[in-house]
């Protein structure tokens, strides 16, 4: 739009040179010039995600681009003489134009920075008390208590029953006391992804505390949820997870289970409600477990 | 019996603070930082018996918290705790046979085992109760959050790791609700009420009974051996814990008056008033603490009437009974076991 408004502009007030008097080895410059501003604006806005920093940006490109199209235009436009205030402002855009880029690219900086420290933080056993989870990269429990709030107000106006999943690692302890908290973490992490990569675009998983992860599954039935619990459990039981460089597996289990909810609840109660029912699914587990483990027992005698 | 007081040097640092740092390493904290305060740098951390007074792991833990800003932190520590950081009694727990040996060990070697928080075990039906109480005197609430929630995570611990599972117990806790709850789930595992005025744990007595197969009788008695060599040098409870159970003892039948409790520890009064204030307490606080947990319990836990409670407690009526109960809790009797019923 600036583009086609600059040419409009040029082309009314000048008139064009004889073919004779074009110098087509700067127009070939200033031409290769901007056309260039134009790549680098396209690559601006395909690139970073829409924000205070991609606008700076844009602007400062923008105007550098003006100028030089019009530097560019008038190798072959001659203006007359009540109109030469054009060439003056030709050269202005410009210097602002780059003076805003420049502060965008100190706000880039700064940004990239807090990312970094972001990141350098998900090596470590870190929680801070804000909404993310540096260990698993989840969001914390505190923002799933936000969020179950808000769904529990969405359920009771729109008569829309929502689902909660919880998931805990089997023998975490264990696990921890044997591999130490390092390779503890490492497989949070690992069990997060798997947990992320088995979820509608719509679920939101998040850390609950120690080893548990927990999900809200809005506008989704008992049966359906139940299906995703079962498959994130199958993924988690084929993570092949290797302890540093040795090549052994250790594959983890990993307990589960789902509640429906139709908003009636206060979102504590819905959170007890679910936790002992986690209670007593690892119960039954333990007692499939020593039952079966009677069973080989016999069968070896 | 010995006694320590909050400035006596008697925690071991690698059991409750090396841990601290080295989470509070993680957390990207310097160890310094978390030692500011106390007269213990970080490269004295590595003396294998290194002591320091319970007001400085007050002051640690104080740091420690407010510097990590972590919620979690008691709770791993206590989760750690069971079996590593128990020593020659490791093999004595890992080899008793239920875990109401295990409480028994605990109150036998508390000193070694957790001197800041003492435990009162009572028997009713078919449930045992453990009453916790500080040791050292009072506390703020956080330190008082961070106590118990290391207690008790010590112990769900140790119940899992014997038992193979988390088993449902009961928990009241004297303070406020916090934003947290989530780590109560995870760590505690059972539904914890708050503002109860007392701290107490609940477990049914077929799970404190339960045999465990996997013990041994002999390797139990070698290493209680061996800690019985270690308690005979230094077995000490701390001033605070030693005037609290005096009180308990005598709660129901005795003469409990200030004067009495400064014969028995062969001190004058004001002595005994100083030593008290030096633990930020006095002995109306403790008087007071210890009769008001004795009445809750008697009405939560046996059903118990206003007019039993107050004769039990020395009571001339049952109207200075209920102004006292007022003043303890803030409610009347009736109020308070209404709202016991509710939750």
């Amino acid at each position: 739009m600036v583009i086609t408004t600059v040419v409009t502009v040029t082309s009314q007030i000048g008139e064009l040179k004889p073919v004779a008097e074009f110098d087509f080895f700067d127009a070939a410059g200033e031409g290769g010039i901007t056309l260039m501003t134009l790549v680098w604006i396209f690559f601006i806005l395909i690139s970073r995600p829409s924000g205070k920093v991609t606008n700076l940006l844009f602007v400062g490109l923008t105007l550098t681009h003006v100028s030089m199209l019009l530097d560019f235009i008038d190798e072959f436009y001659v203006y007359p003489s009540d109109n030469t205030w054009l060439t003056t402002f030709e050269s202005l855009p410009a210097p602002v134009g780059m003076v805003i880029m420049s502060v965008a690219l100190y706000w880039w900086h700064q940004e990239q920075m807090s990312i970094n420290a972001q990141l350098r933080n998900t090596e470590r056993y870190y929680r801070d008390h804000s909404l993310t989870d540096f260990v698993t990269g989840l969001y914390s429990a505190k923002y799933m208590k936000d969020q179950l709030q808000r769904e529990i107000v969405n359920a009771n106006t729109h008569q829309q029953p929502f689902t909660m999943m919880l998931i805990d690692i089997r023998h975490f302890d264990s696990f921890n006391r044997k591999h130490g908290d390092q390779q503890g973490d490492t497989l949070l992490r690992e069990t997060a992804q798997l947990i992320l990569m088995n979820l509608r675009d719509e679920d939101l998983a998040c850390r609950y505390a120690s080893d548990r992860f927990i999900i809200l599954m809005p506008n989704t039935s008992i049966q359906t949820a139940q299906t995703v619990a079962t498959h994130i459990e199958q993924a988690i039981a084929n993570l092949a997870f290797k302890i540093g460089n040795s090549s052994a597996a250790q594959y983890q289990h990993v307990a589960s289970c789902v509640m429906e909810c139709t908003g009636d609840d206060e979102y504590l109660n819905v959170l007890d409600k679910l936790n002992d029912r986690m209670l007593v699914t690892k119960h039954t587990l333990n007692n499939q477990a020593t039952a079966n483990q009677v069973i080989n027992s016999k069968d070896v005698a | 019996m010995k006694t320590f007081e909050r400035h006596d040097n008697i925690i071991l640092c690698r059991q409750f603070v090396v841990v601290l740092i080295d989470l509070a390493k993680q957390s990207g904290v310097h160890p310094d930082k978390v030692l500011k305060g106390t007269r213990c740098f970080y490269q004295d951390l590595h003396k294998p018996n290194l002591l320091i007074s319970t007001a400085e792991l007050l002051t640690i833990i104080d740091n420690v918290t407010r510097l990590t800003n972590r919620d979690d932190l008691s709770f791993i520590l206590g989760r750690k705790y069971f079996p590593s950081q128990l020593d020659s009694l490791a093999q004595a727990f890992l080899n008793s046979k239920t875990i109401a040996q295990m409480l028994r060990l605990c109150q036998l070697f508390q000193f070694q085992i957790c001197p800041f928080i003492y435990m009162e075990v009572i028997h009713t039906q078919d449930k045992t109760h453990l009453l916790f109480n500080s040791a050292i005197g009072e506390l703020s609430n956080p330190q008082q959050r961070f106590f118990y929630e290391f207690v008790l995570a010590g112990i769900m611990g140790a119940i899992k790791y014997r038992l193979g599972e988390m088993v449902p117990v009961s928990i009241k806790l004297p303070y406020k609700s916090v934003d947290y709850t989530e780590q109560y789930h995870v760590h505690l595992g059972s539904k914890v009420s708050f503002e109860k005025q007392l701290t107490m744990l609940t477990i049914n007595n077929s799970h404190l009974y339960y045999k465990i197969q996997d013990c041994s009788h002999s390797l139990k008695n070698m290493s209680l051996a061996n800690a019985r060599e270690v308690r005979k040098q230094q077995y000490q409870i701390g001033f605070v814990q030693a005037v609290s159970q005096f009180i308990t003892k005598r709660l129901t039948q005795n003469d409990v008056s200030l004067e009495q409790c400064a014969q028995f520890f062969c001190m004058s009064p004001a002595t005994l008033k100083r030593k008290l204030a030096q633990h930020k307490t006095s002995y109306q606080m403790l008087l007071d603490k210890i009769r008001c947990q004795h009445a809750i319990f008697e009405m939560t836990e046996n059903q118990k009437n206003n007019e039993h409670i107050a004769s039990s407690l020395q009571f001339n009526d049952v109207t200075n009974f209920r102004r006292a109960f007022k003043r303890w809790t803030g409610m009347t009797p009736t109020a308070f076991r209404e709202q016991a019923i509710q939750h």
